[in-house]
């Protein structure tokens, strides 16, 4: 089968013309094309097929999608390929036509290929550049968010964490291990994403000096090892596994290696920091591990709570002392800024408080002391501070507040009420001579009094006076809750929705004066010994031998029925005793013992036992009152006469 | 807190309670008044040694009169008059024929009764023959 | 979406019949079988479908780690065969989706009755004594040209526009779609195909297999289909006087012949 002779120019043609056969075999080609390829026409048309004349990856993509196209829809436009030419390869644009057969003969393909040269050059370079653009953004894009992660990652855990999470997910690693460079220059494995951390105890891979690791490699086992490198020194590597489907592409070396520089300078940072915020922590631990001094004459919880950000130290600080005999000096403040000046700051502060209280001085006097001594600790300046000294045996308190918000007084009779006496403004910040002022309030026995930093109530979606009400009336609901588990409720509820950075103080303190009060579990291991104290208590005070058993019977008989009713329910529940000597309206004294519980006294079920309870207290008291709101509260005085008063 | 027999005429049992009986040691010894009226013919609880004792202490009485009353055994209970124990029992009513001022007392007490039963016994066993 | 949905199953032919399944391969999509698969349904339930990334796929299931391995695909055979019959079925795949039927078959031989492997080649790259036929470095060059023809110079292999509704002139969108395909997913399933070893998967096949080997095919070369006859326990060896790598456009006639004793005979 021979086509029919070519047309006048089919060799002087622009452009390579080639009549194919169905199976792609040559039947015919110009001069143009044995010029382009160098070879001659009787080799070509010897069965050559047109795959043949392309490079390799034009004849698979022949074979495997313009065949089949060509078969399908009887034509190719302009599909770009290369030929093996005679000077090496040669673009070209390849369109074709398919044309039935005539007489009998079969079905010929009709093609022609243009030279590209310049086309496929610019083509080339407008998808080097396109692919380039794309790989920049994406690129820029991965790295911007990955240096974003490392910047906010406060500790080298979070960093860790933030370089891991960039190499393994956008820059395509399968799984990474992050090792650092340990003291003696030795690596360690910190922590892994996507496989296992390497097993058994914590791996040491010496480096070899002989390689510097500059920059991303990939090592002969086929992991990527990536350089952590700080301002001074290695601080760690970062080994990956590349994802080892077929399909997927290498990783990118250079964006692993810039990766590898910001992690290097965010480990940095992470390691100066964590050594900063461990060291401010101590010091904080140390300043507020404050024993409060053993006294019969008061009780004091206290508790803190760091903010959200734990690294980060904030300044608040409490402190309860005896500044003399018989006087306790109470503080709670705030000193400005965060981390270790911000701890130092505020232990300097504390001490200066210690020396400078007193008597003498007072709360007033105190503060304008404090003002000078800021002027010379500059970190001190605008601190704010509320302190108060408290008389342990006539409960008067003297208390001023430096910026600070305000005491609150819970009575044990009556309603809470914020102490807003004494105010003047924040540490160093100018006053007038003599103008820090103070206040006086007199407490009467088991009024509690609240001291706390502003992070308790201040939020920044409400209005200050918002969270001080609320302050107020969830302390006053907590006002016959044990001392300890009040403070511990009053934050846990207070701060339940709260993410604040800010770190929350609270010192609750409880003045008995000469009262007695004591505080047992609702399993009344301790009752015995409480039977004591009271006893101890009642001789103390003077109360002659029979009132002392009949009080101290009665008072266990009210803590058994407390623990009896209010324990089921609550394994927790305490139960508080309390006494105090007061006189009559008639001049005589009685004792009047309260015991509280958070449970509900209910008679109607009494068994014989509580029946016989209440019996024996009624026959052993002059009054007995059971009050059941918020818990249950019995109060019972007893006539007594001291010996000496 | 205790309460244990003491060494005795073979036919009263005694038992010497002493110490403090509230309601965090009541449930222990309650667990024990099986075993210590087990076997007794007449059972003396001596509460004169007892330092406190309260509401909760006196279902220890309760109890002990409840298991020996079951058994037929006399029971009594000794208080001094002014001991702690005394005084409980008195504001609760708890005296009468149960309770007695001192051990020997309950004794004689726990004995006579004996006698009582016994007789009783011996009569009702006469009915039938 | 559901499998049938997925791989774009398509089922015709004969209710009740023998079940056939026809797999595509590189490059194209299930439009392949056009001119073999109208052959067999008055005797076979046929079902047709394009992997994912191809054709009618649903491209929003492509799964970069499922189909960095053929093992991805051979999954996905397994579920429309389970989706779509429930009688073993004659498997028919061509060039890699017959190693993609061999890794299904070998996995879960009780879903297999026959296998039909067109153009089969378990390893493309040379390596060693073992030649199939391509280096590297020309696999690499391959996917250049394929990018330079995704730019769009040519309309015809331009990506197809993803999110195209369908319209009511379905048939003609459909051919002229033919063998068009995201050209990130078309990368890597050409990496995944051409950079497959599977020649020690060969002999875990029990079910027996016909390989068709075209008599002059750049892609597959005879000795390569020699290979896999050799190796493939229970396979029977064909060879199409037929130039080029896709009898099912270029010579269905042979191709069916070819089945049709095969089938018959078993």
């Amino acid at each position: 089968m021979t086509p029919s002779p070519p047309a006048d120019g089919w060799d002087e043609a622009p452009c390579a013309l080639l009549v194919l056969r169905a199976d792609g075999s040559l039947l015919e080609v110009n001069r143009r094309l044995l010029d382009w390829v160098g070879r001659d026409r009787d080799e070509l048309l010897g069965g050559v097929r047109v795959g043949h004349l392309l490079t390799v990856g034009g004849r698979i993509y022949w074979e495997t999608h313009l065949a089949p196209l060509l078969r399908v829809e009887g034509r190719l436009d302009e599909v770009a390929l290369d030929l093996n030419g005679a000077d090496g390869r040669l673009p070209v644009l390849l369109s074709a036509v398919t044309h039935p057969g005539s007489n009998g003969s079969g079905t010929v393909v009709h093609v022609a290929l243009s030279s590209a040269k310049e086309r496929t050059r610019y083509e080339r370079e407008l998808l080097a550049a396109r692919r380039a653009a794309d790989d920049a953004a994406a690129s820029v894009q991965v790295l911007q968010d990955a240096t974003a992660a490392l910047s906010r990652a406060i500790g080298v855990t979070a960093v860790a964490d933030a370089a891991l999470s960039a190499a393994v997910g956008p820059l395509g690693a399968a799984a990474g291990t992050l090792w650092l460079v340990d003291g003696d220059g030795a690596l360690v494995a910190h922590s892994s994403r996507g496989e296992a951390p390497p097993p058994g105890p914590p791996r040491r891979v010496l480096l070899h000096d002989g390689h510097s690791l500059d920059r991303a490699a990939t090592r002969p086992d086929g992991r990527i090892v990536v350089p952590l490198l700080g301002s001074a020194a290695l601080q760690g590597v970062l080994s990956l596994a590349a994802r080892d489907g077929l399909g997927d592409e290498p990783l990118d070396l250079a964006m692993l290696t810039a990766l590898g520089q910001q992690a290097g300078l965010a480990l940095d940072r992470a390691q100066l920091y964590e050594q900063s915020a461990s060291v401010a922590h101590e010091l904080q631990r140390a300043l507020l591990a404050v024993e409060p001094p053993d006294d019969q004459r008061f009780a004091v919880a206290t508790t803190y709570r760091p903010g959200v950000e734990r690294l980060e130290v904030g300044g608040d600080w409490y402190d309860v002392f005896l500044a003399e005999e018989g006087v306790l000096s109470l503080v709670v403040g705030d000193v400005v800024g965060r981390g270790l000046p911000a701890a130092s700051a505020m232990g300097q502060l504390r001490s200066a408080v210690r020396a400078v209280a007193g008597a003498e001085a007072g709360p007033a006097g105190l503060l304008s002391r404090l003002d000078r001594f800021v002027e010379r600790v500059q970190a001190a300046t605008m601190a704010t501070i509320a302190y108060a000294e408290l008389d342990l045996v006539g409960g008067r308190l003297r208390y001023a507040c430096a910026g600070h918000p305000p005491p609150l007084l819970l009575p044990a009779n009556g309603p809470p009420r914020l102490l807003w006496g004494g105010r003047s403004t924040p540490l160093g910040a100018y006053v007038a001579a003599g103008q820090r002022g103070e206040a006086v309030v007199q407490l009467e026995p088991w009024d509690r009094l609240l001291l706390y930093t502003d992070g308790l109530f201040e939020r920044r979606d409400r209005a200050l006076d918002e969270g001080l009400q609320l302050l107020t009336d969830t302390a006053a609901e907590l006002s016959t809750v044990p001392l300890r588990d009040a403070v511990q409720s009053l934050t846990a509820r207070l701060l339940k929705d709260e993410r604040s950075r800010d770190d929350v103080c609270v010192l609750l303190i409880s003045w008995l004066g000469g009262a007695f009060e004591r505080q047992l579990s609702a399993d009344l291991s301790a009752l015995s010994a409480v039977r004591r104290a009271l006893a101890g208590w009642l001789l103390d005070s003077g109360v002659a031998v029979d009132a002392r058993h009949d009080l101290v019977l009665a008072a266990s008989e009210a803590i058994t029925n407390a623990a009896e009713h209010g324990g089921r329910s609550l394994a927790s529940a305490r139960v508080t005793l309390r006494a105090r000597i007061e006189q009559t309206e008639r001049g005589t004294e009685q004792v009047v013992l309260q015991v509280q519980d958070q449970g509900e006294w209910r008679p109607e079920n009494s068994s014989d036992e509580r029946g016989r309870g209440l019996t024996i207290m009624g026959a052993l008291m002059d009054d007995v009152s059971i009050d059941n709101v918020g818990g249950t509260t019995v109060v019972m005085t007893r006539r007594v006469d001291r010996a000496h008063a | 807190m205790s309460i244990e027999i003491v060494p005795g005429p073979a036919d009263v049992r005694v038992l010497e309670a002493g110490g403090e009986i509230d309601i965090a040691v009541v449930a222990l010894l309650m667990d024990r008044l099986d075993a210590l009226v087990t076997g007794a013919d007449a059972v003396v609880l001596d509460m004169s040694p007892v330092s406190f004792l309260d509401s909760s202490g006196l279902r220890l009485v309760d109890r002990l009169a409840r298991e020996c009353g079951v058994r037929a055994v006399p029971f009594r209970v000794a208080a001094a008059h002014g001991s702690p124990s005394r005084r409980v029992l008195e504001i609760v009513g708890m005296t009468g024929d149960l309770v007695t001022a001192d051990r020997d007392a309950a004794e004689a007490a726990v004995r006579a009764e004996r006698l009582t039963q016994q007789s009783t016994a011996a009569n009702t066993q006469t009915v039938p023959a | 979406m559901s499998v049938l949905g997925r791989n774009n199953v398509f089922i015709t032919g004969t209710p009740g019949a023998p079940p056939m399944v026809f797999a595509h391969g590189f490059g194209c999509d299930q439009g392949m079988w056009r001119y073999v698969a109208p052959e067999f349904e008055p005797t076979h339930r046929v079902v047709l479908f394009d992997h994912v990334g191809a054709g009618g796929s649903d491209l929003a299931a492509y799964d970069v780690e499922r189909y960095s391995r053929l093992e991805g695909y051979a999954a996905d055979v397994v579920e429309v065969i389970e989706a779509s019959t429930d009688a073993p079925v004659t498997f028919v795949g061509h060039s890699v989706s017959a190693i993609i039927g061999l890794l299904a078959a070998a996995d879960r031989p009780e879903l297999f009755h026959r296998l039909v492997l067109v153009g089969p080649s378990p390893r493309y790259v040379d390596d060693g004594g073992y030649r199939g036929g391509f280096s590297q470095q020309e696999i690499e060059e391959l996917l250049d040209t394929m990018d330079g023809n995704y730019l769009g110079w040519s309309v015809q292999i331009a990506p197809v526009i993803m999110g195209e509704p369908l319209r009511p002139e379905l048939g003609r969108e459909l051919a002229s779609s033919f063998c068009r395909t995201d050209p990130a997913i078309a990368r890597r399933f050409a990496r995944t195909t051409f950079l497959s070893d599977n020649r020690a998967d060969l002999a875990r096949v029990r079910t027996p297999a016909l390989v068709v080997q075209c008599k002059d095919d750049v892609i597959a070369p005879v000795e390569v289909g020699t290979y896999v006859h050799e190796h493939l326990p229970q396979s029977e060896l064909v060879l199409l006087d037929v130039t080029g790598h896709c009898p099912n456009l270029s010579a269905p006639d042979q191709l069916v012949a070819a089945m049709r004793r095969y089938l018959t005979a078993a």
